[in-house]
Parts: C-alpha cells; structure tokens; sequence
C-alpha cells in the first residue's frame, strides 16, 4: 500500500499558510504607506497653495511690495507639484489591487486642492497677466472616452509644459464642487474640458485639441 | 475586492503551498539526491533499442550502450530496424556482424510492437530502453541495477540530459530537463513517477510482461501507471544519466508536446481508478488530482498575466496613436526617470502581487538551480543566465499554449493517428 508523507505536507500547509498571511499583511501595509506617501504629497501641495493665496492677497493690499514676475514663477512652481502629485495619482490606480476605503476620501481631498490650485493661478493669471492656459478636464471612471481625452492631455502637458495647466477632476466622486463646476460651465457628458472658462464637451483629438489650445495662446507648437 | 484579485490569490496560495512542499522535501530527503544503490548481484540486462529512419543517430546510440561498463556476459544489445527506408539497417548491420549487437529486421509496425517482439523474445531479468536519437552514459545502467535488489522496484528511470543545444530553444529546454531531474528524484522518493521515459528506462522484466499499449500515444506513461497497479514501485536515479536530441524549433517542440499531452490526458482517463484511492499513495491521493488543479491554475496564471500584458501594451499603442505616434517627450521622460532611485523605490509602483511574484520567482530560481546542482552541472556558469531568465520569464507562456491547445484537442477530437508519431 502506499504511504502518503502527511508530515511534510502538514508542514508545508502551514509555512505556505503563514506566508499568505505575511504578504497578505505586507500588503495592506504596503498600501497604507501608499496612501500616506499620497496625503504627505497633497498636503505638500495644500501648504504651497495656501502660500500662494496669501501672497496674493498681499498683492491685493500691497501691489508695489510684490511683483508678478515672481507670482508668476510661483504659479508655475504650482504648476509642476500639481502635475507630480498628478503622475503619483495616475500611478497608484494604476498599481492598487487591494481597494483601500481611505482612497475615495483622499481623492475627494484631492479634488478640492486641485480646485483651488486652479483658482488660484486663475487669480495670478487674471492679477498679472499670466501667459499660460488652464484647462479643466472632467472625466468619469470607466470611460474609454476620458482616458482617450487624458492620454491626448498628457501628450501636450508634456510638450508645453507650464504653457499649459491641465486640472482632472473626477466627476465619479460625486463631489460638491466639481458637481458646482459641471452645472455651471453647463457640462452634459463626459469627458469635457474647460479651456481659460470656456466649456468643450466630448472628445477632443490631438488635432482638435491643439486647434483650441492654440486659439488661446500663441505657443512654439501652433506655428 | 474584485473577483479576480480573489482569483489571483487563491492561485497564489496554491502555487505556494506546491513550491513549499517540494522545497521542504528537498530539505528534508537532501541526501536522497546523494544515494547511490549497491549492487549485490549482477542481474542479465537486455537494452532495447527500438529503431526507425535513426541513420544519423543509431551509430552514437549502439556506440554508447556496447561501451557501458557492465559485464558483458549479463548485457545484451538488441536493435530493432522498424522497416526504416533510410541506411539505419546498413549500419546496425555493421555491428551486428562483428557480434556487437543483435539485430531484429522487421516490417514498421511502429515502436510500441517493435519494443513488445523484443521483450517477448528477452530472457534477460532487466530490460532497458532506448530510443535510438538517444545514448548512455557509461554508468548509466550499473547505477540503475542495484535499485532491482529491492523486489518491490518494477522500474527505475535515469537523470536525462539534452544533448549539444544549438539554438535557444535547446537551450531553454536543457533548463527544463534539469528542473525536470530534480523533481523526478523527489517524485521517486514519493513514488508517484507517472511516466518512465523512453531514452533509457529500465524494467523489471516481470513488471512487463505484458509489453507495451501498441495503440497508446504515451505508452511511458501507460506503462508506468500499469506497473503501479501491479504494486511495483517505480524509482529514479540522479546518477545515471542519459542523452537525448530535443527540438530545434518551435513547430518540433509543439508536435512533440502535443503528442505528449494528449497522451497523458489519454492516460489519466484510462487510469483513472487510480485517482483518490489510499493504495496508489502520493501517486493517487495528492500527485494526480492536483494535477487537475494545476492545469488550470497554470493557465490562468500565464492567462491573467498575458491579459494584463497585452491591455496594456493595447492602453500603450492606443495612446501613441491618439497623438500620432509623437512618443518621443513621453518616452524620453519615461527612459530618464527609469532608473532613478526615487522611482525605484516610489511605494505607489508596487503592490501585493509584486510581493508574491517575487516570493515565487525566489523559488523559481532556487528550484532551478537546485536541478542544475542536483544534475551534476555547474550552477556558476554565467552562459546559462539568459537560458535560466528565458524558462522562468517565457517558457512557461509557450507551454501553457501547448498545454491549452491539448486540452482542447482532448475535448474535440479522437482521432489520435494525426498526433502520432515514431519519435520519442
């Protein structure tokens, strides 16, 4: 009759057991301090905006202490974290298998900073005559159309750099502002963009896109 | 959580219990890939060599197995001419009539009814196979005799090693074969051998006496599972080592593993009282039945990861046409951040399944080259990386194909004679 080596196999059953269980910890371990790394991230760039709205408030009282040249550079500093912290966002989706519940929270705090970066180079824009071009881009999860529009979007935020400031805003999220947002640049479907407070809806090529961009500014790309 | 995260876990679990289980035992039995039997007493040996259309290979096959260092008065040297149109005869001729060998001249009637008029003819007490595109090593059948002084051995099957590989393929495959060594000895130790390969097996004569399934596609692998059932056990030996010719191309390799994987599905239906009962052991109680589970397992594995591979290479190439193939910022934006460390250690690029991934490439490797070791080779060689990266990254891929081809195969079609072939 055959033998079968149940200790072996017992022992086996348990090591392989317990280092599930270890990689299943480090996992959930892994993905808290992806999460963390994301809100240090964020809240990096909260600070920097909130820097930012009070030196232009301090342009507001004070105009001759604080030139633009220098707001300006400031926007563009904001430009560069907000398309970082961007990336980072682009990437954790990318990689997350086990859904962390604190993620939908963290990007709804997300959202509201993006807005209020936008805000802000609005204002900078406005105050000293900024030569860039906000672009507010509103998509919705699980659409290929929008992931077409963000790869497009990507593709001339590379190319112009701080030329362009490009804000994705997730109208999946059911926040309260961007909802505001949609209602009031009279958004019907998705993905939309908003170009300096001028409302695109549907899809955009490379082409079209770049014919809209270029009607905003004069840039290296449209002669 | 999505239901193929779940999904992937449960494959996980299961590939790391089976990768743990071989380790361990490899842990455990560590002197077993040591054990040399002693031989108390000289048994006859008849080797079998079963030939057809084999003109290239025949010479270095019967070179081989008259040089073994065996006494000559208990060996004996049978070729069998499968009615070859080629010189195979020509030469065996040469050989049988310095009295070197004997030569049987027959109609082709194909290798299973050429190997059961040899062993029917035999009155030696151990019969050893050959396929003739194969050879021995010269201690190849004095390490494999004294494993007969147990009564209770119907057979014992060889280390097999590839001959000269040429191309990448070859090469791939000699990491196969050395993987394959290694896991032969442990499933030796269990006594789950389901197959006893052509290139060099050898019988119990009593174990065989009813020859081999002429009408079977895999008859090693009927006839092992058949001398299970007669209570024999089957063993093997990392010491005594044989020779054989693997495919040079893809197309060879496919046909080869198509015969071969239809013809165990073929024999698992056959045998199949063997599954889940006590008597059979590891053979019937764990090694068959979970290869039910393995089968889909790997194919869902290689499945899910191919899928993962192609959507984004599908995301990749949809973008780049979406901006008409301007990739060039992306891409060098892309190279230059590659290898910075601040990307290499970014936590957002990693997640549970790198974890694991990397757990089993851990044991991938380690299993590699444990069957490297145990196959008497030298793992510090530096050419075989690339062969070792190759079998771990890709192999696993092309052999999931020909094993989801089959299983197809199995299911759709009866007729074998297409899949049949001389070759071994």
């Amino acid at each position: 009759m055959g033998s079968i080596d149940w200790n072996t196999h017992i022992t086996a059953l348990i090591i392989s057991t317990l280092l599930f269980i270890v990689g299943i910890m480090t996992g959930a371990l892994l993905n808290r301090e992806k999460i963390s790394y994301l809100e240090e991230t964020i809240t990096s760039l909260s600070n920097t905006i909130q820097d930012v709205e009070l030196q232009i408030l301090f342009l507001d009282i004070a105009g001759d202490k604080i030139s633009c040249e220098y707001l300006i550079g400031e926007a563009n500093k904001l430009g560069d974290e907000a398309g970082r912290l961007g990336e980072k966002v682009e990437l954790y989706e990318q990689n997350v298998k086990l859904e962390d519940t604190s993620y939908k929270q963290l990007k709804s705090t997300y959202m509201s900073i993006l807005i209020r970066d936008w805000i802000t180079l609005e204002k900078i824009k406005s105050s000293c005559a900024g030569n860039y071009t906000t672009v507010l881009f509103f998509y919705e999860q699980n659409s290929v159309a929008c992931e077409n529009q963000g790869a497009v979007l990507s593709y001339y935020k590379e190319l112009l750099g701080n030329n362009i400031m490009v804000f994705a805003l997730d109208y999946s999220l059911n926040h309260t502002t961007i909802n505001g947002f949609v209602k009031a640049f009279n958004i019907n479907r998705f993905p939309s963009i908003v170009v300096n407070m001028e409302t695109y809806e549907g899809f955009k090529s490379s082409a079209e896109f770049k014919e809209i961009i270029c009607s905003q500014g004069n840039y290296t790309i449209c002669n | 959580m999505k239901a193929i995260v779940l999904l992937n876990l449960a494959i996980y679990y299961f590939i790391l219990y089976n990768t743990v289980f071989w380790l361990l035992l490899t842990l455990k039995k560590r002197n077993l890939f040591k054990i040399k039997k002693e031989i108390k007493e000289y048994k006859t040996v008849e080797i079998i060599i079963p030939a057809y259309n084999e003109e290239n290979h025949i010479r270095r096959c019967i070179e081989s197995a008259i040089n073994i260092d065996y006494p000559k008065e208990k060996l004996k040297i049978t070729v069998i001419n499968d009615g070859s149109t080629d010189r195979t005869l020509e030469v065996c001729k040469e050989y049988a009539e310095k009295g070197l060998i004997n030569l049987v001249d027959k109609k082709n009637t194909g290798k299973a009814n050429s190997m059961n008029i040899a062993i029917g003819k035999s009155k030696a007490e151990l019969i050893a196979c050959m396929d003739a595109d194969s050879f021995f090593d010269k201690n190849t059948v004095k390490e494999m005799v004294g494993y007969f002084e147990d009564d209770s051995v119907g057979a014992v099957t060889p280390s097999m090693k590839t001959t000269e590989s040429k191309t990448v393929l070859q090469k791939v495959q000699w990491v196969e074969y050395m993987f394959s060594n290694y896991l032969r000895a442990l499933m030796g130790y269990l006594n789950c051998l389901y197959v006893t390969p052509g290139p060099g097996s050898m019988y119990r004569k009593e174990a065989i006496i009813d020859g081999f399934d002429e009408s079977n596609l895999t008859e090693d692998t009927d006839i092992a599972l058949r001398i299970h059932k007669k209570g024999y056990k089957i063993a093997n030996t990392l010491h005594a080592v044989t020779y054989t010719e693997t495919p040079d191309k893809l197309s060879e390799l496919f046909k080869q593993r198509k015969r071969w994987y239809v013809g165990y599905f073929d024999n698992i239906q056959k045998h199949k009282d063997i599954l889940l009962k006590k008597e059979f052991g590891e053979l019937g109680m764990w090694f068959l039945p979970t290869n039910f589970i393995w089968l889909p397992v790997i194919l869902l594995f290689t499945g899910l990861a191919s899928y993962e591979y192609i959507s984004n290479a599908y995301r990749y190439t949809k973008n780049a046409f979406l901006i008409d193939f301007n990739i060039m910022p992306h891409l060098s934006k892309w190279i230059a951040e590659l290898f910075t460390l601040e990307n290499i250690f970014n936590p957002l690029r990693y997640n549970i399944f790198t974890l694991f991934n990397t757990l089993l490439l851990v044991f991938a490797i380690t299993s590699i080259l444990l069957g490297v070791k145990f196959s008497g080779e030298r793992i510090r060689d530096k050419s075989k990386i690339p062969n070792y990266i190759f079998y771990v990254m890709i192999y696993g891929y092309i052999m999931s194909t020909f094993w989801f081809y089959s299983i197809v195969y199995k299911i759709t079609k009866w007729n074998r004679e297409e899949l049949r072939g001389w070759e071994a």
